[in-house]
């Protein structure tokens, strides 16, 4: 009966997440009833020592360690400077603005561990700018929102550290793994722009002007794009360590968090107030998120202890329908719940379901579990629960919901054709990891 | 009645498939069906986390380390140095089981049905033992164990999981391992290593441990019947491990691996070195408990 | 009443300062590490176990001041289209629903710390410390947040949670 245990689980999270409940308060009641049931009151103790496991699970301080190496990257490195850079850097041509806005999204996904920061910051600095430079407001939405769930694909990405920790990867191989799946969206992101703008060239009215309206000399020129080289300094040197085994995920952060320091002193911004903010955040963002984690991890050990594991396991093995369909059932099921659920909540209810099954039908477990990342960042803009969206809309008030609703999509169903290019050609995102030492 | 069971070890391993089930199927047959088993693995509570559960009643019996719960005891660890609870009658005649029965039970309400030793550790090296045959400096992956064994022979452990030891050998950012000398080959160390060190030292256990009142909770011919099963698992596990450390270097060499030989003066200090440094660990843990145990293997 | 709050929005406060220097020692203890192994070849071996227990303080230490200033991450869809009067009195509900959880697990969590404490349990890691001194920080950073949850809530500074 692992199924009917499963399927009355599953219900009763769904109602308590529905009724408002933060779901650090779901996880645990659905934990306790379930020790109380399965096991009885003496197992008590498995739920307390999971909770103590889970926040002492060394790979998860890479999670504070990229937070702090991303905020200090933000707060030091003036990265409004950056559009302008890239203003500079990229000449003149037909919906450039476009371009710019997703290579600044990568580049700022390149930076900082989490989709919120990234898509504030683009909403505060680059959506203005765009507007006010003649783009069509809902493309310019639309790409900013897409642009900005790339931050979560690209390394570093505290959701693909928490996925590979709670899906037993290599983390450094699961991050290396986001770089070629990040960088074929940002393309498809700007190949759409751009069909979008050559069909109706009212998208872009001001045809490609730049952001100066006065030419620059070079020393200008070269002034206007100086920031990018220490950013991509550290960039390379973190993303270095980790590819060249030198030094684990968390200890290449930590190296990085010392560039992001020392760049601070360049860039004439240190201050002990700035560190000590990005230390107070990073703590407070890590206690929310690994909190919730350490409430919902003794699931997996329950799945084992009633057998449903188990059952899973040769329910997949008895499946007499195409691998594929059941990838395709699952992925649908990660997007459907995505829309109106937490992806954090998300994730942690089908992750331990799906291990087993993914094992079972001989998927790669790199690929797979990137496939469903890709997919649950889309779960941020997608109608009508995304915080995603909501980041945007705080950040850009004075777009309504309504478009930011229809602003999204058209970027959806062009990512879609991404995961499709991504499902047939898979060494897109297992090739870099395979190299990595 | 079944008894819930929980291992430390993976399903796929032969010392679960045939020594441990092997004594779950004995018990069976031997109490006409009456007692069965529902199997728990780490995927259920992991290895080291499981003592705590097995005193609470929420499992009923437990094949582990006893090293796994060298956090609650330092017991645990204190089994691996001594010699008595390498020989099923030297455990018995010693009183050294009594000894331990009774520990467990009062302190813990769990006692042991089987000890056993599973044989003894290994260096296994990318390059070959030269000069002294000392370690030099070689960055050996080991664990809290035998941190005190690579520190003494003059090399630098880094403490790490077993599937990391691999692509750490492998990159070349480890020259070597202190490995089980039953797993060698399973974790196909003949992929990455070259050289496999002779002699080897130092002996590690395993054992099963039954929750104390749920023993005395069944009939007497029962109880009768799972310690029976218990010592005949002990018997059992010489040969067994015997022959399991024989095929694995047997696999090693096949695949190209050649022995390395520490120097006359070296191979003498080894299994003192580890058993210094078990005891060393295992004081860490309720230490004047481990003191009586290791004052009773003395006396012997 | 009003003393009570003070001091409880001063403690949470302190424990989330304590969190953040948890995250510094971490940072400072990783580079530390790199440095040992690959500048001076001899790791130094305790760089994990300390980020660990650096870990549990950060989260169990920061989660009062999540409380206070309610961050924590909940699917509010359903509760922001009830009217307001309503809205209000279900949210009061939620937080009181969420203390209760809270006590309760601090509970079992403060039942497992004194077991470890008499039995002198300590850490599974290779750099050993007594395990209740970990039980007994999240036992302290439960029972605040469910205080917490019970006080009024603060005002959330301008960055609240991103992930
Ligand atoms: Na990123
Ligand atoms: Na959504």
């Amino acid at each position: 009966m692992w199924w009917l245990t499963l399927l009355v689980m599953f219900s009763a999270m769904l109602a308590m997440f529905a009724s408002g409940l933060p779901l650090f308060a779901c996880f645990m009641i659905r934990n306790v009833v379930a020790v109380i049931y399965f096991v009885g009151p003496n197992g008590l103790g498995l739920f307390v020592n999971s909770m103590l496991d889970t926040t002492t699970v060394e790979a998860f301080v890479a999670v504070p360690m990229f937070i702090l190496l991303g905020e200090l990257m933000f707060r030091t490195g003036g990265v409004s400077l950056l559009f302008k850079a890239f203003d500079t850097l990229i000449g003149v041509i037909r919906g450039r603005l476009y371009f710019i806005a997703v290579v600044v999204a990568a580049f700022i996904g390149a930076i900082s561990g989490s989709t919120m920061a990234s898509v504030s910051v683009l909403g505060r600095f680059v959506y203005p700018t765009m507007v006010e430079r003649g783009c069509d407001r809902r493309l310019a939405v639309g790409t900013i929102l897409a642009g900005a769930t790339l931050d979560a694909i690209i390394p570093p990405s505290v959701v693909a550290i928490i996925l590979a920790t709670l899906a037993n990867l290599s983390i450094q191989k699961f991050l290396l793994a986001g770089i070629g799946p990040g960088l074929l969206l940002a393309g498809c992101y700007m190949a759409y722009a751009l069909v979008r703008v050559l069909i109706n060239p009212k998208l872009d009215s001001h045809g490609g002007a730049a952001v100066e309206d006065t030419p620059m000399d070079a020393r200008a020129r070269f002034k206007t794009i100086l920031p990018i080289i220490p950013l991509s300094g550290i960039i390379f040197l973190t993303l270095g360590l980790v590819m060249l085994g030198i030094a684990q995920p968390t200890e290449a952060a930590a190296v990085g968090v010392v560039g992001a320091i020392l760049m601070s002193f360049l860039f004439g911004t240190f201050s002990f107030k700035m560190i000590g903010q990005t230390l107070y955040g990073a703590a407070i963002t890590t206690g929310t998120v690994l909190f919730i984690i350490a409430s919902s991890r003794l699931f997996t050990q329950l799945l084992a202890y009633t057998g449903a594991t188990q059952g899973l396991i040769e329910f997949a093995s008895g499946l007499t329908v195409d691998p594929w369909l059941v990838y395709l059932v699952m992925m649908v099921a990660v997007f459907i719940l995505c829309m109106f659920i937490d992806q954090l909540a998300v994730m942690l209810i089908l992750v331990p379901v799906y291990s087993p099954i993914i094992e079972q039908l001989g998927f790669d477990p790199l690929w797979f579990w990137m496939m469903l990342l890709i997919n649950l960042m889309f779960g941020g803009i997608t109608p009508p629960l995304g915080y995603t969206m909501f980041v945007f809309k705080s950040a850009a008030p004075d777009v309504p919901m309504s478009e930011i609703y229809k602003a999204v999509i058209p970027m959806i169903l062009v990512a879609m054709v991404g995961v499709v290019i991504l499902t047939f050609v898979p060494e897109i995102v297992t090739f870099l990891p395979s190299l990595a030492r | 009645e079944t008894l819930r069971s929980i291992r430390a070890f993976p399903q796929n391993l032969k010392q679960v498939s045939e020594l441990y089930y092997g004594f779950q199927k004995a018990v069976t047959e031997a109490t006409g069906g009456e007692i069965t088993f529902q199997d728990n693995g780490p995927e259920t509570v992991p290895p080291f986390e499981q003592f705590e559960p097995l005193t609470q009643g929420v499992f009923d019996i437990m094949y582990t380390a006893p090293s796994y719960h060298q956090a609650q005891t330092g017991i645990g660890v204190g089994i691996s140095a001594i010699p008595e609870t390498s020989d099923p009658e030297l455990l018995t005649s010693s009183g050294i089981r009594q000894w331990l029965n009774d520990y467990y039970r009062e302190n813990f309400g769990v006692f042991p049905l089987a000890i056993f030793a599973i044989g003894e550790t290994t260096f296994v090296f990318r390059e070959p033992l030269t000069g002294d045959t000392r370690l030099e400096g070689r960055k050996i992956r080991s664990n809290a164990s035998y941190e005190g064994i690579v520190r003494a022979l003059g090399g630098a452990p880094v403490s790490m999981g077993h599937a990391d030891a691999y692509a750490a050998l492998q990159r070349g950012t480890l020259d070597g391992v202190v490995w089980p000398e039953i797993a060698t080959a399973e974790f196909k160390l003949y992929e990455v290593t070259s050289f496999l060190a002779k002699p080897t030292f130092g002996k590690s256990h395993n054992a099963v441990f039954m929750n104390a009142a749920k023993f005395d909770s069944l009939p007497k011919d029962q109880q009768d019947a799972i310690m029976k099963a218990g010592l005949d698992l002990e018997h059992r596990a010489v040969e067994f491990f015997a022959k399991q450390a024989a095929d694995e270097t047997r696999i090693m060499l096949e695949n190209g691996v050649q022995f390395t030989e520490f120097s006359p003066e070296v191979a003498p200090e080894l299994d003192k070195l580890y058993v210094a440094g078990q005891r060393e660990i295992a004081m860490r843990s309720r230490p004047d408990d481990v003191k009586a145990l290791l004052e009773l293997s003395d006396k012997n | 009443m009003h003393f009570v709050n003070s001091a409880l929005r001063f403690i949470s406060k302190a424990c989330a300062i304590l969190a953040a220097t948890a995250v510094g020692i971490a940072a400072v203890i990783y580079v530390a590490e790199v440095v040992a192994r690959y500048g001076l070849n001899n790791p130094l071996n305790w760089s994990g176990d300390t980020g660990s227990y650096m870990l549990c303080v950060m989260v169990f230490l920061s989660l009062p001041l999540v409380t206070r200033q309610r961050g924590h991450i909940a699917v509010t869809m359903v509760l922001e289209a009830l009217p307001q009067p309503l809205f209000r009195k279900v949210t009061r509900v939620l937080e009181l629903v969420s203390a209760t959880v809270l006590m309760i697990v601090a509970a079992f969590v403060l039942d497992l710390c004194i077991r470890q404490y008499h039995q002198g349990v300590l850490t599974t890691m290779a750099n050993q410390i007594p395990r209740w001194w970990l039980t007994a920080v999240m036992t302290f950073g439960l029972v605040l947040s469910a205080l917490n949850f019970i006080a009024p809530a603060d005002e959330a500074p301008e960055d609240t949670v991103e992930f």
